[in-house]
Protein backbone atom coordinates (compact mmCIF):
# COMPACT_ATOMS: atom_id res chain seq x y z
CA UNK A 1 0.00 0.00 0.00
CA UNK A 2 1.20 3.28 -0.96
CA UNK A 3 1.77 6.07 1.42
CA UNK A 4 -0.55 8.53 -0.55
CA UNK A 5 -3.24 5.38 -0.07
CA UNK A 6 -2.44 5.26 3.54
CA UNK A 7 -3.10 8.81 3.58
CA UNK A 8 -6.91 7.96 2.92
CA UNK A 9 -7.70 7.24 6.28
CA UNK A 10 -9.67 4.53 7.72
CA UNK A 11 -12.37 4.56 5.31
CA UNK A 12 -9.89 3.67 2.76
CA UNK A 13 -11.00 0.36 0.88
CA UNK A 14 -9.61 -1.60 -2.07
CA UNK A 15 -12.68 -2.80 -3.35
CA UNK A 16 -14.35 0.61 -3.31
CA UNK A 17 -11.28 1.55 -5.08
CA UNK A 18 -11.87 -1.01 -7.70
CA UNK A 19 -15.26 0.61 -7.96
CA UNK A 20 -14.67 3.93 -8.28
CA UNK A 21 -12.46 2.96 -11.46
CA UNK A 22 -15.47 1.21 -12.97
CA UNK A 23 -17.06 4.13 -12.77
CA UNK A 24 -14.67 6.63 -14.19
CA UNK A 25 -14.36 4.19 -17.18
CA UNK A 26 -17.80 4.17 -17.36
CA UNK A 27 -18.24 8.03 -17.28
CA UNK A 28 -20.14 8.75 -20.87
CA UNK A 29 -18.24 11.21 -22.81
CA UNK A 30 -19.91 12.71 -25.43
CA UNK A 31 -18.28 12.65 -29.14
CA UNK A 32 -17.04 16.08 -29.78
CA UNK A 33 -19.43 18.91 -30.76
CA UNK A 34 -16.74 20.96 -32.70
CA UNK A 35 -14.93 20.61 -35.83
CA UNK A 36 -11.51 21.57 -37.05
CA UNK A 37 -11.70 22.55 -40.88
CA UNK A 38 -8.59 22.13 -42.92
CA UNK A 39 -8.64 23.29 -46.41
CA UNK A 40 -5.26 21.41 -48.56
CA UNK A 41 -5.25 23.28 -51.04
CA UNK A 42 -2.72 21.75 -54.06
CA UNK A 43 -0.86 22.51 -56.92
CA UNK A 44 -1.77 20.55 -59.57
CA UNK A 45 -0.26 22.75 -62.77
CA UNK A 46 1.92 20.89 -65.45
CA UNK A 47 4.90 22.07 -63.54
CA UNK A 48 4.38 19.52 -61.09
CA UNK A 49 4.60 16.86 -63.70
CA UNK A 50 6.91 13.68 -62.85
CA UNK A 51 8.90 13.48 -59.35
CA UNK A 52 6.82 16.05 -57.50
CA UNK A 53 3.32 14.78 -58.66
CA UNK A 54 4.28 11.28 -57.49
CA UNK A 55 5.87 11.84 -54.41
CA UNK A 56 2.50 13.66 -53.35
CA UNK A 57 0.63 11.27 -54.40
CA UNK A 58 2.62 8.71 -52.24
CA UNK A 59 2.74 11.16 -49.09
CA UNK A 60 -0.92 11.87 -49.43
CA UNK A 61 -1.84 8.69 -49.64
CA UNK A 62 0.08 7.47 -46.65
CA UNK A 63 -0.91 10.58 -44.76
CA UNK A 64 -4.73 9.72 -45.49
CA UNK A 65 -4.64 6.58 -44.04
CA UNK A 66 -2.94 7.64 -40.94
CA UNK A 67 -5.13 10.13 -40.29
CA UNK A 68 -8.15 7.63 -40.85
CA UNK A 69 -7.15 6.49 -37.04
CA UNK A 70 -5.69 9.23 -35.82
CA UNK A 71 -7.05 10.76 -31.81
CA UNK A 72 -8.60 13.71 -33.59
CA UNK A 73 -10.25 12.40 -36.43
CA UNK A 74 -13.63 12.74 -34.68
CA UNK A 75 -13.43 16.39 -34.68
CA UNK A 76 -11.31 17.46 -37.61
CA UNK A 77 -12.57 17.57 -41.33
CA UNK A 78 -10.60 17.93 -44.52
CA UNK A 79 -11.45 19.50 -48.13
CA UNK A 80 -9.37 19.04 -51.05
CA UNK A 81 -9.27 21.42 -53.63
CA UNK A 82 -6.55 21.38 -56.46
CA UNK A 83 -5.74 23.67 -58.84
CA UNK A 84 -3.77 22.55 -62.36
CA UNK A 85 -5.25 19.76 -63.93
CA UNK A 86 -8.78 20.20 -64.90
CA UNK A 87 -8.45 23.90 -63.78
CA UNK A 88 -9.85 24.82 -60.16
CA UNK A 89 -11.38 21.31 -58.88
CA UNK A 90 -13.34 20.14 -54.91
CA UNK A 91 -12.55 16.35 -54.11
CA UNK A 92 -14.49 14.38 -52.18
CA UNK A 93 -12.57 10.92 -51.82
CA UNK A 94 -11.81 9.93 -55.19
CA UNK A 95 -14.24 11.97 -56.87
CA UNK A 96 -13.90 15.75 -58.18
CA UNK A 97 -16.36 18.01 -59.03
CA UNK A 98 -17.40 21.58 -60.40
CA UNK A 99 -16.30 23.91 -57.78
CA UNK A 100 -19.36 26.21 -58.42
CA UNK A 101 -21.79 23.01 -57.01
CA UNK A 102 -23.47 23.71 -53.65
CA UNK A 103 -21.70 20.11 -52.52
CA UNK A 104 -19.01 20.49 -49.37
CA UNK A 105 -15.74 18.86 -50.28
CA UNK A 106 -15.16 18.84 -46.34
CA UNK A 107 -15.06 15.00 -44.87
CA UNK A 108 -14.43 13.50 -41.83
CA UNK A 109 -10.85 12.44 -41.16
CA UNK A 110 -11.75 9.16 -40.27
CA UNK A 111 -13.38 9.46 -43.91
CA UNK A 112 -10.64 10.92 -45.98
CA UNK A 113 -9.65 9.19 -48.76
CA UNK A 114 -6.66 10.79 -50.90
CA UNK A 115 -7.09 10.61 -54.95
CA UNK A 116 -4.49 9.96 -57.60
CA UNK A 117 -3.93 13.22 -58.52
CA UNK A 118 -2.47 14.43 -61.83
CA UNK A 119 -0.54 17.39 -63.32
CA UNK A 120 -1.53 19.42 -66.12
CA UNK A 121 -2.86 22.90 -67.12
CA UNK A 122 -1.69 26.11 -65.38
CA UNK A 123 -1.88 27.80 -61.53
CA UNK A 124 -4.94 29.54 -61.00
CA UNK A 125 -4.19 30.06 -57.45
CA UNK A 126 -5.95 32.62 -56.53
CA UNK A 127 -9.18 31.17 -57.96
CA UNK A 128 -8.38 28.24 -55.95
CA UNK A 129 -7.65 29.50 -52.34
CA UNK A 130 -10.93 31.71 -52.50
CA UNK A 131 -12.91 28.98 -53.16
CA UNK A 132 -11.27 27.38 -50.31
CA UNK A 133 -12.31 30.20 -47.99
CA UNK A 134 -16.11 30.61 -50.01
CA UNK A 135 -16.11 26.28 -48.81
CA UNK A 136 -14.78 27.07 -45.08
CA UNK A 137 -18.14 29.68 -44.86
CA UNK A 138 -20.66 27.38 -46.29
CA UNK A 139 -19.49 24.54 -44.05
CA UNK A 140 -19.76 26.52 -41.40
CA UNK A 141 -23.25 27.58 -42.24
CA UNK A 142 -24.33 24.55 -42.23
CA UNK A 143 -21.96 23.72 -38.79
CA UNK A 144 -24.18 26.50 -37.23
CA UNK A 145 -27.18 24.78 -38.06
CA UNK A 146 -26.46 21.39 -36.51
CA UNK A 147 -25.31 23.77 -33.50
CA UNK A 148 -21.92 22.70 -33.89
CA UNK A 149 -19.25 25.07 -32.87
CA UNK A 150 -15.35 25.33 -34.65
CA UNK A 151 -11.95 26.34 -34.17
CA UNK A 152 -10.07 28.49 -36.34
CA UNK A 153 -10.05 27.17 -39.64
CA UNK A 154 -6.71 26.25 -41.38
CA UNK A 155 -6.05 26.31 -45.21
CA UNK A 156 -2.67 24.97 -46.22
CA UNK A 157 -1.61 25.89 -49.57
CA UNK A 158 1.07 24.26 -51.69
CA UNK A 159 2.15 25.68 -54.75
CA UNK A 160 5.72 25.27 -56.91
CA UNK A 161 4.75 28.35 -59.28
CA UNK A 162 3.65 32.20 -59.75
CA UNK A 163 -0.44 32.38 -59.97
CA UNK A 164 -1.65 32.69 -63.66
CA UNK A 165 -5.18 33.21 -64.71
CA UNK A 166 -6.94 30.20 -66.77
CA UNK A 167 -4.99 31.10 -69.76
CA UNK A 168 -1.85 30.73 -68.21
CA UNK A 169 -0.71 34.22 -68.37
CA UNK A 170 1.00 35.39 -64.93
CA UNK A 171 -1.51 37.00 -62.55
CA UNK A 172 -1.81 39.44 -60.09
CA UNK A 173 -4.67 38.91 -58.74
CA UNK A 174 -3.77 36.96 -55.83
CA UNK A 175 -2.63 40.33 -54.56
CA UNK A 176 -5.91 41.93 -53.11
CA UNK A 177 -6.39 38.68 -52.20
CA UNK A 178 -3.35 39.05 -49.55
CA UNK A 179 -5.73 41.56 -47.46
CA UNK A 180 -8.75 39.99 -47.40
CA UNK A 181 -6.65 36.98 -45.82
CA UNK A 182 -5.14 39.46 -43.17
CA UNK A 183 -8.61 40.59 -42.44
CA UNK A 184 -9.89 36.96 -41.60
CA UNK A 185 -6.78 36.34 -39.65
CA UNK A 186 -7.50 39.13 -37.65
CA UNK A 187 -10.78 38.08 -36.92
CA UNK A 188 -9.94 34.47 -35.99
CA UNK A 189 -11.23 33.24 -39.30
CA UNK A 190 -8.72 31.73 -40.87
CA UNK A 191 -5.11 30.72 -40.77
CA UNK A 192 -3.25 30.12 -43.91
CA UNK A 193 -0.09 28.09 -44.19
CA UNK A 194 1.45 28.88 -47.82
CA UNK A 195 4.25 26.48 -48.90
CA UNK A 196 6.63 26.99 -52.43
CA UNK A 197 8.19 23.42 -53.64
CA UNK A 198 10.97 23.39 -56.34
CA UNK A 199 10.89 24.88 -58.97
CA UNK A 200 9.20 27.69 -57.16
CA UNK A 201 11.03 30.94 -58.58
CA UNK A 202 11.52 34.18 -56.49
CA UNK A 203 8.34 36.04 -57.72
CA UNK A 204 6.36 33.10 -56.55
CA UNK A 205 8.34 32.68 -53.02
CA UNK A 206 7.22 36.80 -52.85
CA UNK A 207 4.18 35.81 -53.49
CA UNK A 208 3.73 33.19 -50.70
CA UNK A 209 5.43 35.86 -48.30
CA UNK A 210 3.27 38.08 -48.64
CA UNK A 211 -0.10 35.62 -48.60
CA UNK A 212 1.37 34.27 -45.64
CA UNK A 213 4.19 36.32 -43.88
CA UNK A 214 3.74 34.60 -40.41
CA UNK A 215 3.39 30.63 -41.88
CA UNK A 216 5.53 30.80 -45.70
CA UNK A 217 7.87 28.17 -46.23
CA UNK A 218 9.84 27.08 -49.12
CA UNK A 219 11.52 23.53 -49.53
CA UNK A 220 14.24 22.72 -51.79
CA UNK A 221 13.23 19.50 -52.20
CA UNK A 222 9.63 18.04 -52.84
CA UNK A 223 9.24 16.49 -48.94
CA UNK A 224 5.43 16.19 -48.67
CA UNK A 225 5.68 13.92 -45.91
CA UNK A 226 7.08 16.76 -43.72
CA UNK A 227 4.18 19.08 -45.02
CA UNK A 228 1.94 16.68 -43.96
CA UNK A 229 3.36 16.73 -40.48
CA UNK A 230 3.26 20.31 -40.09
CA UNK A 231 -0.79 20.25 -41.08
CA UNK A 232 -1.06 17.57 -38.23
CA UNK A 233 0.45 19.60 -35.57
CA UNK A 234 -1.51 23.02 -36.79
CA UNK A 235 -4.41 20.99 -36.48
CA UNK A 236 -3.46 19.21 -32.78
CA UNK A 237 -2.73 22.33 -31.65
CA UNK A 238 -4.65 25.59 -34.09
CA UNK A 239 -3.59 28.62 -32.34
CA UNK A 240 0.38 28.05 -32.15
CA UNK A 241 1.93 30.32 -34.47
CA UNK A 242 4.07 28.20 -36.60
CA UNK A 243 7.26 29.74 -35.98
CA UNK A 244 10.82 29.47 -37.81
CA UNK A 245 12.39 26.88 -35.58
CA UNK A 246 9.18 25.00 -35.65
CA UNK A 247 10.14 23.65 -38.88
CA UNK A 248 12.43 21.63 -40.19
CA UNK A 249 15.38 23.08 -42.99
CA UNK A 250 14.80 21.22 -46.51
CA UNK B 1 3.04 17.06 -16.07
CA UNK B 2 -0.34 15.48 -14.44
CA UNK B 3 -0.94 16.69 -11.67
CA UNK B 4 -3.87 15.96 -8.75
CA UNK B 5 -3.89 16.72 -5.11
CA UNK B 6 -5.62 15.59 -2.49
CA UNK B 7 -6.53 18.73 -0.39
CA UNK B 8 -6.39 19.33 3.74
CA UNK B 9 -7.89 16.82 5.06
CA UNK B 10 -10.88 17.42 7.73
CA UNK B 11 -9.18 18.65 10.92
CA UNK B 12 -10.18 16.82 14.00
CA UNK B 13 -12.42 18.66 16.54
CA UNK B 14 -15.05 20.18 13.58
CA UNK B 15 -17.55 17.09 13.36
CA UNK B 16 -20.94 18.33 12.35
CA UNK B 17 -19.96 21.66 10.78
CA UNK B 18 -20.28 21.67 6.83
CA UNK B 19 -16.99 22.08 5.20
CA UNK B 20 -16.26 21.65 1.17
CA UNK B 21 -13.93 19.63 -0.29
CA UNK B 22 -11.86 20.71 -2.83
CA UNK B 23 -10.08 18.12 -5.49
CA UNK B 24 -8.42 18.59 -8.74
CA UNK B 25 -6.75 17.47 -11.53
CA UNK B 26 -4.62 18.72 -14.64
CA UNK B 27 -3.06 16.69 -17.56
CA UNK B 28 -1.22 18.33 -20.88
CA UNK B 29 -2.59 17.21 -23.82
CA UNK B 30 -1.92 14.88 -26.25
CA UNK B 31 0.56 17.54 -28.24
CA UNK B 32 2.62 18.48 -25.30
CA UNK B 33 3.06 14.62 -24.18
CA UNK B 34 4.41 14.14 -27.75
CA UNK B 35 6.71 16.76 -27.60
CA UNK B 36 7.50 16.79 -23.96
CA UNK B 37 5.77 20.15 -23.52
CA UNK B 38 4.63 21.14 -20.39
CA UNK B 39 1.16 21.12 -19.67
CA UNK B 40 -0.10 25.17 -19.49
CA UNK B 41 -3.04 24.41 -17.44
CA UNK B 42 -2.53 25.45 -13.58
CA UNK B 43 -4.80 25.01 -10.59
CA UNK B 44 -4.58 26.27 -7.23
CA UNK B 45 -7.34 26.56 -4.04
CA UNK B 46 -7.06 28.03 -0.88
CA UNK B 47 -9.19 28.46 1.96
CA UNK B 48 -10.25 31.23 5.08
CA UNK B 49 -11.66 29.92 7.97
CA UNK B 50 -14.23 31.43 9.54
CA UNK B 51 -15.21 31.33 13.23
CA UNK B 52 -19.11 29.82 12.27
CA UNK B 53 -20.21 26.50 13.36
CA UNK B 54 -22.50 27.14 10.99
CA UNK B 55 -20.64 27.84 7.67
CA UNK B 56 -18.06 26.67 5.99
CA UNK B 57 -14.68 28.36 5.61
CA UNK B 58 -14.42 30.23 2.40
CA UNK B 59 -12.46 28.69 -0.46
CA UNK B 60 -10.66 30.32 -3.14
CA UNK B 61 -10.19 28.18 -6.43
CA UNK B 62 -8.58 29.62 -9.66
CA UNK B 63 -7.96 27.99 -12.84
CA UNK B 64 -6.08 29.20 -15.56
CA UNK B 65 -5.45 28.16 -19.34
CA UNK B 66 -1.98 29.35 -20.84
CA UNK B 67 -2.07 30.46 -24.37
CA UNK B 68 -0.14 27.94 -26.39
CA UNK B 69 1.53 29.76 -29.03
CA UNK B 70 3.48 32.21 -26.16
CA UNK B 71 6.75 31.34 -24.86
CA UNK B 72 6.08 31.39 -21.03
CA UNK B 73 2.53 30.64 -21.34
CA UNK B 74 2.96 27.95 -18.54
CA UNK B 75 4.61 30.24 -16.14
CA UNK B 76 1.52 32.52 -16.88
CA UNK B 77 -1.04 30.44 -15.92
CA UNK B 78 0.94 29.31 -12.81
CA UNK B 79 1.43 33.44 -12.17
CA UNK B 80 -2.21 33.73 -12.42
CA UNK B 81 -3.72 31.23 -10.24
CA UNK B 82 -1.11 32.35 -7.40
CA UNK B 83 -2.03 35.79 -7.99
CA UNK B 84 -5.40 35.64 -7.81
CA UNK B 85 -5.56 33.27 -4.65
CA UNK B 86 -3.18 36.13 -2.54
CA UNK B 87 -5.11 39.18 -4.07
CA UNK B 88 -8.54 37.69 -3.87
CA UNK B 89 -7.27 36.28 0.06
CA UNK B 90 -6.02 39.34 1.32
CA UNK B 91 -8.82 41.41 -0.10
CA UNK B 92 -11.60 39.09 1.27
CA UNK B 93 -9.70 39.33 4.83
CA UNK B 94 -9.16 43.30 4.56
CA UNK B 95 -13.29 43.32 3.98
CA UNK B 96 -14.52 41.35 6.11
CA UNK B 97 -17.08 40.22 4.48
CA UNK B 98 -19.89 40.83 2.04
CA UNK B 99 -22.94 39.40 2.81
CA UNK B 100 -24.77 39.81 -0.46
CA UNK B 101 -24.40 38.77 -3.84
CA UNK B 102 -24.55 42.35 -5.16
CA UNK B 103 -21.80 42.86 -2.26
CA UNK B 104 -19.66 40.59 -3.71
CA UNK B 105 -19.92 40.96 -7.31
CA UNK B 106 -18.68 44.45 -6.36
CA UNK B 107 -15.88 43.45 -4.43
CA UNK B 108 -14.93 40.69 -6.78
CA UNK B 109 -14.86 43.07 -9.52
CA UNK B 110 -12.69 45.41 -7.84
CA UNK B 111 -10.27 42.45 -6.95
CA UNK B 112 -10.35 41.36 -10.28
CA UNK B 113 -8.53 44.65 -11.71
CA UNK B 114 -6.43 44.07 -8.72
CA UNK B 115 -5.52 40.66 -9.61
CA UNK B 116 -5.01 41.74 -13.56
CA UNK B 117 -2.83 44.81 -12.49
CA UNK B 118 -0.93 42.75 -10.44
CA UNK B 119 -0.06 40.19 -12.88
CA UNK B 120 0.89 42.78 -15.79
CA UNK B 121 3.44 44.39 -13.07
CA UNK B 122 4.96 41.02 -12.23
CA UNK B 123 4.98 39.63 -16.09
CA UNK B 124 6.74 42.89 -17.12
CA UNK B 125 9.20 42.92 -14.17
CA UNK B 126 10.15 39.33 -14.97
CA UNK B 127 9.98 39.09 -18.54
CA UNK B 128 12.39 42.61 -19.00
CA UNK B 129 9.49 45.18 -20.24
CA UNK B 130 6.40 45.67 -21.49
CA UNK B 131 7.01 43.98 -25.14
CA UNK B 132 7.76 40.88 -22.74
CA UNK B 133 4.01 40.55 -21.42
CA UNK B 134 2.68 38.99 -24.29
CA UNK B 135 4.58 36.12 -23.75
CA UNK B 136 2.57 35.33 -20.51
CA UNK B 137 -0.44 34.91 -21.68
CA UNK B 138 -3.34 33.01 -19.98
CA UNK B 139 -6.43 32.62 -19.32
CA UNK B 140 -8.13 32.99 -15.30
CA UNK B 141 -10.94 31.90 -13.71
CA UNK B 142 -11.63 32.43 -10.12
CA UNK B 143 -14.26 31.31 -7.96
CA UNK B 144 -15.16 32.41 -4.26
CA UNK B 145 -17.42 29.92 -2.25
CA UNK B 146 -18.94 32.12 0.54
CA UNK B 147 -22.08 29.76 1.05
CA UNK B 148 -24.34 30.43 0.20
CA UNK B 149 -22.69 32.89 -2.38
CA UNK B 150 -20.70 31.49 -5.11
CA UNK B 151 -18.88 34.50 -6.64
CA UNK B 152 -16.41 34.32 -9.48
CA UNK B 153 -14.31 36.48 -12.07
CA UNK B 154 -12.81 35.57 -15.29
CA UNK B 155 -11.03 36.31 -18.16
CA UNK B 156 -11.01 34.08 -21.06
CA UNK B 157 -12.78 30.89 -22.09
CA UNK B 158 -12.65 28.52 -18.27
CA UNK B 159 -16.66 27.90 -17.26
CA UNK B 160 -18.28 27.29 -14.41
CA UNK B 161 -21.34 24.63 -13.29
CA UNK B 162 -23.01 24.95 -10.13
CA UNK B 163 -24.37 22.09 -8.46
CA UNK B 164 -27.61 22.79 -6.51
CA UNK B 165 -29.35 19.86 -3.99
CA UNK B 166 -28.43 15.79 -4.82
CA UNK B 167 -27.35 16.65 -8.04
CA UNK B 168 -28.62 14.98 -11.77
CA UNK B 169 -28.42 16.90 -15.05
CA UNK B 170 -31.78 18.90 -13.80
CA UNK B 171 -29.56 20.03 -10.87
CA UNK B 172 -26.64 21.02 -12.61
CA UNK B 173 -26.21 24.89 -14.32
CA UNK B 174 -23.78 26.54 -16.56
CA UNK B 175 -23.18 30.09 -15.06
CA UNK B 176 -20.03 31.13 -16.93
CA UNK B 177 -18.88 30.22 -20.33
CA UNK B 178 -16.77 32.53 -22.54
CA UNK B 179 -18.31 30.63 -25.72
CA UNK B 180 -21.54 32.20 -26.25
CA UNK B 181 -21.97 31.97 -30.18
CA UNK B 182 -20.48 28.78 -32.16
CA UNK B 183 -18.36 32.15 -34.05
CA UNK B 184 -16.67 32.66 -30.95
CA UNK B 185 -15.19 29.09 -30.34
CA UNK B 186 -11.70 29.80 -31.51
CA UNK B 187 -11.73 33.59 -30.20
CA UNK B 188 -10.60 33.87 -26.35
CA UNK B 189 -9.28 36.82 -23.94
CA UNK B 190 -5.92 36.30 -22.01
CA UNK B 191 -4.79 38.50 -19.21
CA UNK B 192 -2.95 40.00 -20.81
CA UNK B 193 -5.10 41.35 -23.59
CA UNK B 194 -7.38 44.52 -23.34
CA UNK B 195 -9.40 43.19 -21.06
CA UNK B 196 -11.69 46.23 -20.31
CA UNK B 197 -15.01 44.92 -20.32
CA UNK B 198 -13.91 41.42 -21.16
CA UNK B 199 -13.72 40.40 -17.29
CA UNK B 200 -16.82 38.29 -16.31
CA UNK B 201 -18.04 38.89 -12.99
CA UNK B 202 -21.00 37.96 -10.91
CA UNK B 203 -22.30 35.91 -7.76
CA UNK B 204 -25.38 33.78 -6.78
CA UNK B 205 -26.74 33.54 -3.67
CA UNK B 206 -28.66 29.89 -3.14
CA UNK B 207 -28.94 27.85 0.18
CA UNK B 208 -28.98 24.57 -2.14
CA UNK B 209 -25.71 25.03 -3.97
CA UNK B 210 -23.69 21.74 -2.73
CA UNK B 211 -20.74 21.77 -5.54
CA UNK B 212 -19.15 24.31 -7.44
CA UNK B 213 -17.22 22.72 -10.71
CA UNK B 214 -14.96 24.80 -12.62
CA UNK B 215 -12.48 24.09 -15.54
CA UNK B 216 -10.19 25.56 -18.54
CA UNK B 217 -11.27 25.45 -22.14
CA UNK B 218 -10.14 22.10 -22.60
CA UNK B 219 -13.22 19.75 -21.08
CA UNK B 220 -15.60 22.18 -22.66
CA UNK B 221 -15.96 20.19 -25.51
CA UNK B 222 -16.78 16.87 -22.94
CA UNK B 223 -19.14 18.91 -21.10
CA UNK B 224 -21.01 21.53 -23.34
CA UNK B 225 -23.57 21.66 -25.72
CA UNK B 226 -25.72 23.41 -28.03
CA UNK B 227 -29.41 23.25 -27.26
CA UNK B 228 -32.31 24.03 -29.98
CA UNK B 229 -31.87 27.89 -29.09
CA UNK B 230 -28.11 27.61 -30.19
CA UNK B 231 -27.45 28.70 -26.32
CA UNK B 232 -24.50 26.51 -24.68
CA UNK B 233 -25.88 23.94 -22.04
CA UNK B 234 -25.18 20.70 -20.77
CA UNK B 235 -24.46 17.34 -22.71
CA UNK B 236 -27.39 15.17 -21.56
CA UNK B 237 -24.99 12.79 -19.34
CA UNK B 238 -22.44 15.03 -17.91
CA UNK B 239 -19.43 13.97 -16.36
CA UNK B 240 -19.59 16.49 -14.51
CA UNK B 241 -22.34 14.48 -12.45
CA UNK B 242 -20.31 12.12 -11.54
CA UNK B 243 -17.26 13.66 -10.84
CA UNK B 244 -19.64 15.27 -8.35
CA UNK B 245 -20.81 11.98 -6.91
CA UNK B 246 -17.32 10.61 -6.32
CA UNK B 247 -16.41 13.82 -4.68
CA UNK B 248 -18.87 13.44 -1.98
CA UNK B 249 -17.52 9.91 -1.40
CA UNK B 250 -14.60 10.17 1.62
CA UNK B 251 -11.96 7.67 0.47
CA UNK B 252 -12.11 8.52 -3.01
CA UNK B 253 -8.78 8.77 -4.27
CA UNK B 254 -8.84 11.91 -6.20
CA UNK B 255 -6.01 10.27 -8.75
CA UNK B 256 -9.08 8.83 -10.27
CA UNK B 257 -9.60 12.56 -11.71
CA UNK B 258 -6.23 11.76 -13.39
CA UNK B 259 -6.96 8.58 -14.89
CA UNK B 260 -10.78 10.27 -16.25
CA UNK B 261 -8.42 13.26 -17.96
CA UNK B 262 -6.51 10.39 -19.36
CA UNK B 263 -9.12 8.16 -21.30
CA UNK B 264 -8.53 8.35 -24.58
CA UNK B 265 -11.60 9.36 -25.79
CA UNK B 266 -11.16 12.61 -23.82
CA UNK B 267 -7.86 13.12 -25.41
CA UNK B 268 -9.39 12.76 -28.27
CA UNK B 269 -12.50 14.95 -27.74
CA UNK B 270 -9.89 17.64 -26.32
CA UNK B 271 -6.53 18.14 -28.12
CA UNK B 272 -5.73 20.02 -25.15
CA UNK B 273 -4.31 20.34 -21.81
CA UNK B 274 -7.44 19.58 -19.07
CA UNK B 275 -7.73 20.74 -15.63
CA UNK B 276 -10.78 20.47 -13.33
CA UNK B 277 -11.14 21.91 -9.89
CA UNK B 278 -14.40 20.87 -8.09
CA UNK B 279 -15.65 21.07 -4.61
CA UNK B 280 -18.35 19.51 -2.40
CA UNK B 281 -20.21 20.47 0.16
CA UNK B 282 -20.23 17.99 3.36
CA UNK B 283 -23.39 18.52 6.04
Amino acid sequence: MSAHQRSAGAGYNPSSQEQYVDVIDGISIPPPNYRVLVVLCVDTSSSMRGEAISRLNDALQGWAHSMNSHSMAASTEFALITFGAGGVLKWRGTESFDPRSDRTPFVSAREFTAPVLAADGVTPLTKAVRLGIDVIEARKRQLTQERVTWRRPLMWLVTDGRPTDDRGHFSSDWQPLAGEIRALEQRRKLTLFAIGVPPIDDVGQETLRQLAPANYRIYGQFDFNEILVLLERSVEDPNRSIRIDDWKES
Amino acid sequence: MPEAEAGPRHPAGLAGRPRWRVRGASMQGYDHVRSGGWCEDSFAHTHIPLDDPARPDIQILAVADGAGSRSRSADGSRLAVSTALAVVEQGIRAHWRPESAPEWTALLQHLSEQVIARFVSVARAVGGGDKAIGDFATTLTTVVLAHPVVGYFSVGDGFVIIRTGAGGRSNLHLVDSAVATAQDASTTTFLTSHTAGAVRVNAIYDEAITGVFISTDGLAYTTLARDDDGQLSLVERPMVDTVFRLLDQDDFDPLGLLRLLQRDDVIAATQDDTTLLAAVLQR
